[in-house]
């Protein structure tokens, strides 16, 4: 075992990267040669179909393994291409290609229509709407004559490419081709910027807010980029059975689809394709298997809740990182030893430019409690801005309306000379960024991802350069993993670039965390009791990293408990309580200011004069 | 008149099936999507008691309220525990569904059978409307149910430990509220309502292993026009949902009763995303 593995790290050199690409290719002049083996027509017709539900379940993919929202419109968006497919072939448009193209318009119109109020809702509301649309379509259908009623379109004419008819070989080679073109197109889109950012949404959606991402429209991206294969599935489908009938579109159509996105792994390309090839495997066994595939559907569904395995494709994760062949997202030792010279600074990466922010007579009261009466106060470029203040003065609360995660009841809060308002990933825009007081590192992104995820905002890279993989979109690729690095350098922690992000210490998180709004060229950081739960080593680093960020003259705004930290490292610190700003000024005053250690320390000044006049 | 009441009657299987998720939602916020396969469940339990063994009518509620209360409890097992993923309860509570839709239909196959009313299939004529039993009997059921729970949320210690349950599972067991208990205790409670609802609604709707799905959505839809989580919401979602299919069935047609059913989920959504009793939710980080 050993051996073999051994001689396949030598063969491959341990780079997907590389050689990644070829494997779509390699498989499909595998596939094209069956026919010449002798397959019987029988299989070519499964392997069709399979490829068929291998897109819808691609489909899924996109929407549930890496937007992370369950929804089965997909089903809806096969059944719209193979009506449409079906109605232009019998309609004397049966050019093949022809209907690939329609049906991807189309798939990409429904999808859009579908998605545009499904994604508004989310979760279990955006789950059963798209269940409803799954069930209604038999409905729709029947009241269509000119699609068969309910009974369904039999007899379409054999398909045809430009003019010459296409026999059964004919279409399989056809569909291996497609199917092979759409795992290149698919591996690019999930790889490029837009995966990493997609893993990020599905793993916590207020995170991808505070990096800047409209959650709606990325989700939105996703679910319209896979509505295109589960509509050419439609056409394959057609083209194979040369029939539609409402009768296979159905709710336990929808259940296996699922069941196969969970089997494959659902978010994986090669998973995809083992789901929908089980999917189809299942479907044309015997009646008596049948009944019991519902209950293996069922098994697959509940394990794939509970389990975080990631299907088949991650048990291939897992052979193949045993056998020493590095996932596509790890960085190579090229990258690694690129920009290692010490001298990177986090200046030559970006230039970045510190904005003034003033908070005017914020005030922000939930239900009868006032969090913040009237809070003016402003934080400096190039200076750390300390608030501090006992449990329920209003800081976090203070915090949050600068991030705009709340808005605030009246007064304003300007950047610069400008307006802040509005939604997080707004305020994120144009440059504040915030760290959170548990850190929010998504699950299955490496140290480097957590960072470039960052950047998605940064150089627009529209969805199809990432697909086509554009020289734009390789530069990209390529300066997201280098400014990752040298952002992880920066901060000390370099050589955990290739670490999965969720494993590391807390301390390690945080300084993720910092490394995020540093990667996204920040002109203002917010950061959430930074310190909490730090050992002093810990914090020692965590001083440092802010230190640095004051240099780049950028604003830097700190809640913080830990009053020591603070009065080290703080330019200007505004101590709140009940709501309002009690003090103001620099350490050394608010070291000895009365009024904050009264409210601070919880001591009355007759105390306090008790105590001095004590012996 | 006996148009109102056939509508009421439906409306009352919707409204069953929506008290049951509000059961769970209420103490674990959960939307447990399994629930129309356990009242199919008990739909067939009840058939297998009276029709088969010819047991009495009363032991067959009472056998299929057990059954499907264990259905409950294991599929508790599973949802309950840490999930893989942000919503994996999609995928948990849909797939305990399946599972039982498989074992019924090993057990029963596929054809449609129609149980014996467990009460007398006299019909009778109230407020100038023919109605039958069986319709009258849903129609109590869901009321009685919806009365017996709320007085047990408001005025008992357990039921509002269970809210405060909802409310936030954290402070409930700093409290000393044992959470996991509670947890299980409502997905035990409503498969044994979903079980004696399902011994009623099998002689109405006739049976099926798929009928849990059909049922599920619509009574989905009541659970959000009624507002998600409230007890009288989803009963007055679903008598209401009950009245526009029946109306859409007799004056539109009843290949547009799904469609409007829709239409009405997208408007609560979009319009009243809290649904007509649901207090306002704020979000926090």
């Amino acid at each position: 075992m050993l051996g073999i593995a051994g001689r396949l790290r030598r063969c491959v050199s341990g780079d997907v990267q590389r050689y990644g690409p070829a494997v779509p290719l390699v498989l499909m002049v595998l596939m094209l040669l069956l026919p010449l083996l002798g397959i019987t027509q029988f299989w070519l017709l499964q392997i069709v179909l399979m490829a068929s539900y291998a897109l819808v379940v691609c489909g899924v993919n996109l929407s549930f393994g890496y937007a992370g929202e369950l929804a089965l419109g997909q089903v809806g968006v096969f059944a719209v291409g193979a009506y449409l497919t079906a109605w232009l072939m019998s309609n004397g448009f049966n050019d093949i290609i022809l209907c690939v193209l329609a049906s991807a318009v189309a798939g990409a119109v429904a999808g859009f229509v579908t998605g545009l109020p499904g994604l508004r809702i989310g979760g279990w509301a955006l789950a059963m709407t798209s269940f409803f649309f799954v069930i209604i379509i038999p409905d729709l259908t029947q009241t269509i004559p000119a699609i068969g009623g309910s009974v369904g379109m039999f007899g379409i004419p054999e398909p045809k490419i430009f003019n010459a008819s296409l026999g059964p070989v004919d279409v399989y080679l056809f569909a291996i081709v497609l199917l092979a073109l759409w795992v290149v197109l698919f591996r690019n889109f999930v790889l490029s910027r837009h995966g990493i950012a997609l893993k990020m949404l599905r793993e916590s959606p207020d995170l991808a807010g505070a990096m800047g991402t409209s959650v709606y429209r990325l989700k939105l991206t996703a679910y319209v980029a896979g509505a295109i294969p589960a509509a050419i599935g439609g056409t394959l489908y057609v083209t194979a059975e040369r029939f539609v009938s409402p009768g296979i579109l159905t709710f336990g159509l929808a259940i296996g689809v699922i069941a196969g996105a969970v089997i494959g792994g659902a978010a994986s390309i090669y998973g995809a394709l083992a789901g929908g090839a089980i999917l189809e495997y299942v479907n044309f066994q015997t009646s008596a298997f049948v009944t019991y595939s519902t209950l293996v559907y069922g098994a697959v569904l509940l394990a794939g809740g509970v389990l975080v395995a990631g299907g088949l494709a991650g048990i291939g994760r897992r052979l193949l990182a045993s056998a020493g062949i590095r996932a596509p997202s790890v960085l190579s030792p090229e990258t690694l030893a690129g920009s290692s010279a010490p001298a990177t600074k986090l200046a030559d990466v970006d230039t970045r430019r510190g904005r003034r922010v003033v908070v005017r007579d914020v005030s922000k009261t939930f239900g009868a409690v006032r969090a913040l009466a009237g809070v003016s106060l402003t934080a400096e470029p190039g200076q750390i801005t300390g608030l501090i203040g006992p449990n329920g003065s209003g800081k976090t609360t203070l915090l949050n309306v600068i991030a705009g995660v709340y808005r605030a009841d009246s007064g304003d809060v300007l950047l610069g000379e400008t307006r802040l308002h509005g939604a997080p990933h707004q305020n994120a825009r144009v440059g504040v960024t915030r760290t959170f007081q548990t850190p929010i590192i998504p699950r299955g992104l490496l140290a480097w991802e957590v960072i470039a995820a960052a950047r998605y905002e940064a150089d627009y890279l529209s969805v199809a350069q990432a697909v086509l993989m554009t020289p734009k979109a390789r530069r990209l690729a390529r300066a997201d993993r280098v400014a990752s690095l040298a952002v992880l350098r920066q901060l000390g922690i370099g050589d955990l670039a290739n670490e999965p992000a969720i494993n590391l210490s807390l301390g390690h998180r945080r300084l993720l965390e910092v490394g995020r709004a540093l990667a996204r060229n920040s002109g203002v950081i917010l950061l959430d009791e930074a310190a909490s739960g730090l050992d002093e080593a810990d914090i020692a680093v965590l001083a440092a990293a802010l230190r640095n960020i004051r240099s780049l003259g950028i604003t830097a705004v700190l809640v913080e408990h830990n009053l020591p930290l603070v009065l080290e490292i703080a330019d200007v610190i505004h101590v709140l309580n009940m709501g309002s700003v009690i003090a103001s000024g620099p350490p050394d005053v608010i070291r000895d200011d009365p009024n904050v250690a009264e409210s601070y320390l919880g001591k009355r000044k007759a105390d306090r004069t008790t105590e001095e006049t004590a012996p | 008149m006996t148009l109102i009441w056939a509508a009421l009657s439906s409306g009352a299987i919707y409204a069953l099936l929506a008290i049951t998720y509000n059961v769970v939602y209420t103490s674990v916020g959960v939307f447990n999507f399994a629930q129309g396969a356990i009242l199919a469940l008990g739909a067939y339990i009840s058939y297998w008691a009276v029709d088969q063994l010819k047991w009495p009518p009363l032991l067959g509620v009472l056998l299929a309220a057990a059954v499907c209360a264990a259905a409950g409890a294991l599929e508790a097992r599973v949802v309950l525990l840490p999930k893989a993923f942000e919503h994996a309860e999609l995928l948990t509570t849909v797939g305990a569904a399946t599972i039982i839709v498989g074992i019924v239909a090993i057990f029963w196959t596929e054809i449609v059978r129609q149980p014996t009313s467990p009460v007398s299939g006299r019909t009778f004529t109230v407020f100038g409307g023919r109605v039958d039993a069986d319709q009258l009997i849903l129609v109590g059921l869901a009321i009685v149910m919806t009365a017996g729970l709320e007085v047990w949320y408001r005025f008992t210690l357990r039921g509002r430990a269970s809210l405060a349950v909802a409310e936030n599972r954290k402070a409930a067991e700093l409290r000393g509220i044992n959470v996991r208990a509670k947890s299980y205790g409502a997905f035990i409670l409503a498969g044994a309502l979903a079980g004696i609802a399902g011994a009623f609604v099998g002689p109405e709707t006739y049976i099926y292993p798929e009928l849990g799905n059909t049922l599920v959505l619509v009574a989905f839809v009541a659970f959000v026009l009624g507002g998600s989580g409230s007890l009288l919401g989803g009963t007055v979602g679903g008598l209401l949902l009950g009245l526009i299919e029946n109306l859409t069935a007799r004056y539109v047609g009843t290949d547009y009763t799904d469609l409007i059913v829709l239409g009405v989920l997208l408007g609560t959504l979009v319009a009243l995303p809290n649904g007509i009793f649901g207090g306002q939710r704020v979000r926090t980080i």
